[in-house]
């Protein structure tokens, strides 16, 4: 109770400072501009090709798939300013003691703010929903690729605010909680990187199974495994578990 | 009798790495006083205050407020805590921020609105209520501040500096709002201020370097603390300055001042020394025209404690 508390104080103050609208203001643009040009590339290619030579796999491919990778790769750049402030601004602005002298728990007010920040990260992305509806409108309807896009963004969120909050609770400066949240989502970008490097089988199947990336391109490819809801729910849950260990340092 | 203690606490300690901040405190606070909670900068206040509210664990000893332990079972809605700085959001209004804090003490809807009132009135925030608090001035944050800690009606409300950097009006209006809460609740006010203390509390509590020093009602403190004593004494003349370095090496006064023909003796110990003194000072062709014997004031026990001052 007290984590939804939290959660929705969190949600409703991050639309009262400029902030957040900023960055759904860019987002919305840059995947409006994004969206805009993969289609005006797809168009120019048919027009360029024999007939029948462009499907609706291609299109698929060059469209649909490419624009929900690009917004991936956004969340990098605009999860980290969302995450920033969470328990850093609490801590250094001494808030925190409110919620403590409340007997809210460490675990609870870092889920609260988890699931805060979370939701507005959904709210970024909420202007994108009109991208498919224009494809539907247009005749060109993969409503299953599009829904399994949308829950590996949300999956993909999840984990990439849990690592923002994590950072978060190891320093009262946002600058540092951001920088230090933009390393931690890299980090599990970068792994996928290493795997390819890698010559060892084994290491090399393991830095691939760490890589956020694979299990994102699980979900555009409408083939999700149980694996990869458990990487998901893995690296969530620990990053939020010591996220809680860190408010907990103050006893050490 | 058994007395009731808002407050107790046993051998309290807190350790960090390579710094004791807090050492075996044993501090009993009786329920419906104002407790005065004195010492210097970085003497251990606020962070036994932090323990007391169950913000902090102890590296060990026990705290139990009214009755609870807030480590091991909690004191839900028993305590209210205010900071040396206000836990305050500066993007909600005052009753937003009011309706947060008493949920998150786990009041219902039905008893926020009239608790909302209630405070309201009591912090004197009536025609600020709908203002950003970010928009307010230091005192009326101030007493946002001390509104969350009213809000769920404690037993125990705890005010680490409440009037610190505050103007003078604001100070006099926080004071008055403590004293209005005494009987009803206890409260623990820690401050720099003395005889802020003095006109405040009941009952006060000096700390030093992590070690409590002492513990009682004002009274207790000051008559306890004899060797804060001070003679005044008003000579047939001013002494030379042979004759005064000559009084000022005698081995019962521990420090003396002169003004014109007033001399005043700080002596060692808690001994009655004016016999000794008055033949000391007759010996020197010194008449003595009157002689009054001064108690220890708050400042003075403070600065012995905390071996501030010069004796």
């Amino acid at each position: 109770m007290k984590a939804l508390l939290i959660a929705r104080r969190e949600f409703i103050m991050g639309w009262r400072t400029p902030l957040s609208w900023t960055l759904v203001g860019f987002f919305s643009i840059l995947t409006g501009w994004m969206f805009f040009s993969l289609l005006a590339g797809w168009v120019d290619n048919l027009v360029k090709l024999p007939a029948g030579a462009v499907g609706e796999a291609s299109f698929l491919e060059e469209v649909v798939l490419r624009l929900y990778g690009n917004i991936h790769f956004l969340l990098l750049f605009f999860a980290p300013p969302l995450t920033m402030r969470l328990l850093a601004e609490e801590r250094r602005q001494g808030t925190i003691d409110l919620l403590w002298a409340a007997r809210a728990t460490d675990a609870q007010i870092v889920i609260g703010k988890f699931l805060g920040a979370w939701a507005l990260l959904m709210c970024l992305m909420l202007p994108t929903l009109l991208y498919p509806v224009i494809l539907f409108w247009a005749g060109i309807p993969d409503v299953a690729v599009v829904a399994s896009c949308y829950a590996g963004l949300v999956l993909t969120s999840a984990c990439y605010v849990a690592l923002g909050t994590l950072a978060s609770s190891l320093t009262e400066n946002q600058v540092v909680a951001a920088l230090l949240g933009f390393v931690f989502i890299m980090l599990s970008w970068m792994t996928s990187w290493l795997a390819q490097s890698v010559d060892h089988y084994w290491l090399s199947e393991v830095l691939h199974y760490l890589a956020v990336n694979a299990h994102f391109e699980a979900f555009t490819r409408g083939a999700p495994a149980s694996y990869d809801l458990v990487y998901f729910a893995g690296v969530a849950g620990l990053s939020l578990y010591a996220g809680v260990k860190a408010l907990q340092s103050r006893n050490w | 009798m058994v007395q009731n203690w808002a407050i107790e606490t046993e051998k309290l300690r807190k350790d960090y790495p390579g710094v004791t901040a807090v050492s075996d405190i044993d501090l009993r606070i009786p329920t419906g006083v104002v407790h005065g909670f004195l010492g210097p900068n970085g003497a251990g206040k606020s962070t036994t205050l932090r323990m007391v509210c169950g913000l902090l664990r102890p590296t060990s000893g026990q705290v139990r407020l009214m009755g609870l332990d807030p480590h091991v079972e909690g004191t839900p809605g028993q305590v209210g805590w205010l900071p040396e700085v206000p836990p305050l959001y500066p993007e909600m209004a005052v009753t937003e921020f009011l309706s947060f804090a008493g949920k998150l003490q786990g009041m219902s809807r039905t008893a926020l609105a009239p608790a909302l009132d209630r405070v309201i009135e009591q912090t004197g925030l009536a025609h600020v209520r709908q203002r950003l608090i970010g928009n307010l001035s230091k005192g009326y944050r101030q007493r946002v501040g001390i509104a969350q800690a009213l809000i769920h009606d404690p037993a125990v409300v705890v005010l680490d500096e409440p009037t610190a950097g505050l103007d003078p009006q604001s100070v006099v209006e926080i004071r008055s709002l403590v004293r209005a809460l005494k009987g009803d609740k206890t409260v623990v006010f820690s401050s720099h201020i003395l005889h802020e203390v003095e006109a405040v509390c009941d009952t006060i509590s000096i700390i030093d370097q992590g070690v409590l020093r002492v513990s009682g009602t004002l009274a207790e403190v000051k008559a306890s603390f004899r060797g804060g004593e001070s003679y005044l004494l008003e000579l047939g003349r001013a002494p030379s300055e042979e004759e005064f370095a000559g009084l000022r090496g005698l081995p019962y006064v521990a420090s003396m001042t002169l003004e014109g023909r007033q001399l005043r003796v700080h002596p060692k110990g808690s001994d009655d020394v004016r016999g000794l003194l008055v033949r000391a000072l007759v010996g020197q062709n010194l008449d003595v025209l009157a002689l009054s014997r001064q108690g220890a004031d708050l400042e003075d026990v403070f600065l012995r404690l905390t071996h501030r001052g010069d004796a």
